[in-house]
């Protein structure tokens, strides 16, 4: 019996450990892939690469996960939350929250001029403006993507990420 | 001391926590397997390429945090008959994945029920197993071996029915797949017979073979070894032929010896040692095993089973796809009787062979399956060898209307058993006397709709016309599951369910001799009984406390009625007067007895209420665990609360009173009673004569009033395994047909029977079983293992009258390449 108590307590001690944040890890590990196989202008690779993220959202933590030991290319990365449109500064990439979709059409006019990467989280995403849109197609997360969306904000996009998203225009 | 070395371990423990980070992904994704994905840590995800990264969260079949629900949440069909999370089961259902299985250590199918909230699992001897869910176990009480057995749950392979219908219930070690087939196993507690059928009474479960992924040629398995004599071996090997057909054939072998060798006798409540046994009579003159070495030609024997299988999967196209699976296996047991004799425990052999065929094709479902063979229930017994042959054919479809799924189907079941081969037809030597029919069509509908989003009704009907009886039964299930939000689920539910008929309960014509040419009983079925059915209430509450956590609840009450029960009904004793016609002593003992007894419904109710909880966690992609447990009282009213013994005892004593009384009127000089013709008259009594006065309410023991489980899981590295299980249930006491005659030959029962205490033969106390299985990754997926069942040897027995169940040391190797 003392032997099954201590098993027991070891098992109790054992879940006690870390809770590592798993949340939204895969759009989170999508985001950090898409930075990878995304070219900026030579005027944004300067200071550190910021990862916007416009509503509040559980990504945030995991996107911080990976900003404190990833980095691109030479640039560090930071991430930067805004809770509305007027919030939002310069940042090269923008992920819109489910909630925020609405408000697409008017933060691709105050980010006019920046090269931002914009990733939206809601159906239309694309055809509103955004340059790769999630989506869950039955049980998978898929992405959307349009070429003309992002390169129209003087980014350069590899075809390996254009052939593994559903091409948009 | 001993708690510097815990303090020891767990710094062990939480040191290695922090270094299983950083692993390299070597290994090609896309050939992966789901389980090995699952072992991926954050940082091998922060490394992988894009495409890499949509393998992964695809073959998860994700949203964004499908690792976690991979575990909290798996894909269960069999409540609904399509896929869906755990967490929107409509029912109260449990998953587990061949991960967690192999995990475990477990060594059968049956044994890996453990795992599984609401079950109860018994091991009788070394590797024979009784599983039953919920409870209704040993009911009604104080019956034959038989009654033990659970004939109230359906088993289920990819589908395909396995009940025995002989007496009723499963012979797991017929099965002809193993834990080496399986890729899940998905149970259902409560009544489910409108999804699927006679017998799922208590519940359903639905063993899932392994789909083969991938065109590659690939091998796995395992082999191990232990105390007992303990010899394991399977393996399975899998091939992709072009892109449509996928092929497999596994073989599994099991050998284990008994923990006990010697034998226990009811009427001196002692075990003997085979050699004791051979020859050995009860002062009855009645041999304890007159064929001792053609029943028991093996005595340590636990089991011993192998079995071939081949399992071919087609795509024809996008829409119609379809599988063939066939299988051959051998089975030898010492396990339980079924039947009535001096030992509780006997032989069982069985070869079977089965075919099966499914076909999924725009919406329908198409599934025929045929088992034969021959099977010795209790070996080399008098009327127990019979062949069965078991057909079934099902069709159905399913075709959505908005977010209205209706799924209309029919199916057919036929199973023909034979014992002609082996006993005397025209002196009814055997249970059947012939091959003996059994059948039912059934039509049946399931509509499952959701409205307002949240709210999902769900009613499913199902009619079976029976041929014994001939009569059709409607069973349902009605059930409301509402989405409180994303995370939390409640649903209730009403169901009725039945169990079907059997051979014997239906069928026998059994002419017993017991003591031949003396004591004659004739054993005889009933075509006429009611089925028994169960009616339950059920509510449910799923939550997920976090990503990480998900807790399960249900409460349910049930209601079963209509057991069919053998009961005695009347005796004809002989009694010959030639010395009282010479004018001498009269006979003190008849000439021959002849008795009958007869299936039929009792008048048993039994209203069972529990509860069972289950909480799963997954801490982080190394360790995860789950705790569960069932908290039941069950309540019989109308027990007939007596012995079939004390009833041909009485009917013994009626026919012996009128004897006496006519001895009585020839000694007092009244010789009318004299027979004229001959000189035997025979003196009969009937059942009837008491009727249903000994009928009690009481608490049912058989079933423990709480049992339960924990599982903890804990990957080092990727390379080495933790798995700890617990097992545990409450004190049971098991009522069997002879608890009134244990030890009735022994010397301290004939000098004060009231005295004699035997409850130690069918009290079953208390058990915590705990399991550990420890296996290091030596390569690639190859890895080297050390198993322990009942790893502080509690020697308790877990079933009345059978072998203490002791520990089970294992080592060994299991490949994948």
């Amino acid at each position: 019996m003392k032997s099954t108590i201590l098993s027991a307590l070891l098992i109790f001690y054992m879940s006690c450990l870390t809770l590592s944040a798993q949340n939204e890890k895969f759009k989170a590990l999508f985001l950090y892939n898409f930075i990878k196989n995304v070219e900026w202008p030579q005027s944004a690779k300067q200071g550190d690469l910021i990862i916007g993220i416009l509503g509040n959202n559980p990504i945030t933590k995991e996107l911080e996960t990976i900003t404190s030991s990833q980095k691109a290319g030479n640039q560090s990365m930071k991430v930067k939350v805004f809770s509305n449109v007027e919030e939002i500064s310069n940042c090269q990439i923008l992920y819109v929250s489910p909630g925020k979709g609405s408000a697409i059409p008017l933060l691709i006019s105050k980010i006019n001029g920046y090269s931002t990467l914009v990733v939206s989280d809601s159906k239309g995403g694309i055809q509103q403006g955004s340059g790769i849109n999630f989506l869950l197609d039955g049980d998978k997360l898929k992405f959307e993507i349009s070429k003309h969306n992002i390169e129209s904000r003087g980014l350069k996009v590899s075809a390996n990420l254009l052939n593994l998203g559903i091409a948009v225009n | 001391m001993k708690n510097i070395y815990i303090l020891l371990i767990l710094f062990v423990l939480t040191a290695v926590q922090y270094t299983a980070y950083g692993q390299e992904v070597k290994k090609n994704i896309s050939e992966m397997s789901k389980e090995e994905l699952s072992t991926l840590t954050y940082q091998d995800l922060m490394n992988l390429p894009l495409e890499d990264l949509m393998v992964v969260a695809n073959k998860f079949g994700l949203s964004a945090d499908e690792i976690l629900e991979y575990f909290l949440n798996k894909d269960v069909t069999s409540a609904s008959k399509r896929a869906e999370k755990s967490l929107n089961s409509p029912l109260s259902t449990t998953v587990i994945s061949r991960d967690e299985i192999m995990n475990s250590g477990a060594t059968s199918i049956p044994e890996a029920l453990r795992l599984v909230p609401g079950m109860i699992v018994r091991e009788k001897t070394n590797g024979n197993y009784d599983v039953h869910i919920r409870g209704n176990d040993n009911m009604p009480p104080k019956g034959m071996f038989v009654y033990s057995e659970n004939s109230i749950s359906l088993i289920m392979i990819d589908g395909r029915p396995v009940y025995n219908y002989s007496f009723g219930g499963t012979f797991w070690e017929a099965l002809p797949i193993d834990l080496v087939d399986v890729e899940r196993i998905e149970v259902i507690r409560g009544p489910s017979s409108a999804l699927y059928g006679p017998n799922a009474a208590s519940g359903a479960i639905n063993i899932i073979t392994r789909q083969v992924e991938g065109k590659k040629l690939k091998a796995d398995g395992s082999v191990q070894l232990g105390n007992a004599a303990a010899k394991q071996a399977n393996t399975g090997v899998s091939l992709g032929i072009g892109e449509k057909l996928k092929v497999r054939v596994s073989g599994n072998y099991s050998y284990f010896e008994r923990f006990q060798k010697d034998f226990y006798i009811f009427d001196y409540n002692k075990r003997f040692p085979a050699e004791q046994i051979k020859g050995m009579r009860l002062p009855t003159g009645v041999y304890v095993e007159e064929h001792f070495d053609d029943v028991f030609p093996r005595p340590e024997l636990g089991l011993e089973k192998y079995a071939g299988n081949a399992f071919l999967h087609f795509d024809a196209s996008k829409n119609i796809s379809m599988d063939l699976t066939a299988g051959s296996q051998y089975s030898h047991v010492i396990s339980s009787t079924q039947g009535n004799h001096a030992m509780p425990i006997v032989g069982r052999e069985s070869s079977t062979n089965y075919v099966d065929f499914r076909l999924n094709a725009y919406g329908f479902h198409l599934q025929t399956n045929y088992m034969g063979g021959d099977q010795d229930v209790q070996r080399k017994t008098q009327g127990f060898h019979i062949q069965p042959k078991v057909f079934n054919g099902s069709l159905e479809y399913e075709k959505a209307f908005g977010t209205l799924i209706l799924r209309p189907g029919i199916s057919y079941q036929s199973s023909v058993y034979n014992d002609e081969k082996w006993v005397d037809v025209e002196a009814k030597g055997g249970y059947l006397n012939g091959a003996k029919t059994l059948t039912s069509l059934a039509y049946y509908l399931r509509a499952d709709y959701k409205t307002f989003e949240k709210l999902r009704l769900i009613a499913a009907l199902r009619g079976d016309t029976y041929n014994k009886p001939d009569v059709t039964k409607l069973t349902y299930q009605f059930i409301a599951s509402y989405d409180v939000n994303e995370n939390n689920v409640v649903r209730a539910g009403y169901s009725r369910a039945n169990r079907g008929s059997f051979m014997a309960d239906t069928y026998a014509n059994y002419y017993w001799q017991i003591v031949p040419g003396y004591y004659t009983m004739h054993y005889e079925g009933n075509q006429n009984m009611n089925l028994p059915v169960i009616d339950m209430i059920e509510f449910g509450y799923r939550t997920k406390l976090s990503k990480k956590i998900m807790f399960e609840i249900e409460a349910f009450h049930s209601e079963m009625k209509d057991f069919t029960f053998f009961t005695p009904d009347s005796m004809v004793m002989t009694f010959d007067f030639s010395p009282v016609k010479q004018g001498q002593a009269p006979n003190t003992s008849p000439s021959k007895i002849w008795s009958h007894g007869q299936y039929q419904n009792l008048d048993l109710k039994t209203v069972q209420n529990g509860i069972t909880a289950n909480l799963s966690v997954v801490v982080n992609n190394n360790l995860n665990f789950r705790i569960f447990g069932t908290l039941q009282q069950t309540k019989l009213s109308s027990f007939y609360d007596r012995t079939i013994w004390q009833d041909f005892k009485y009917l013994q004593t009626a026919c012996a009173a009128q004897y006496m009384a006519d001895l009585m009127k020839i000694g007092g000089g009244d010789y009318s009673p004299l027979p004229q013709a001959s000189n035997t008259k025979d003196y009969s009594a009937g059942y009837k004569t008491y009727g249903d006065s000994s009928n009690v309410s009481m608490t049912h023991k058989g079933t423990p009033s709480f049992y339960g489980g924990l599982v903890a899981d804990y990957n080092f590295k990727k390379k080495l395994n933790f798995n700890t299980s617990f097992y545990f249930y409450g004190k049971q006491t098991m009522l069997h047909n002879k608890i009134d005659e244990l030890g009735q030959y022994t010397p301290e029962y004939i000098s004060n029977p009231a005295a004699y205490d035997a409850s130690d033969a069918y009290t079953i106390q208390p058990k915590f079983i705990v399991n550990l299985k420890i296996s290091y990754k030596f390569w690639k997926d190859n890895s080297v293992f050390v198993n322990a069942r009942n790893l502080f040897n509690s020697t308790e027995k877990e079933f009345g009258f059978m072998d203490e169940v002791k520990g089970l040391y294992l080592a060994g190797v299991s490949f994948n390449f």
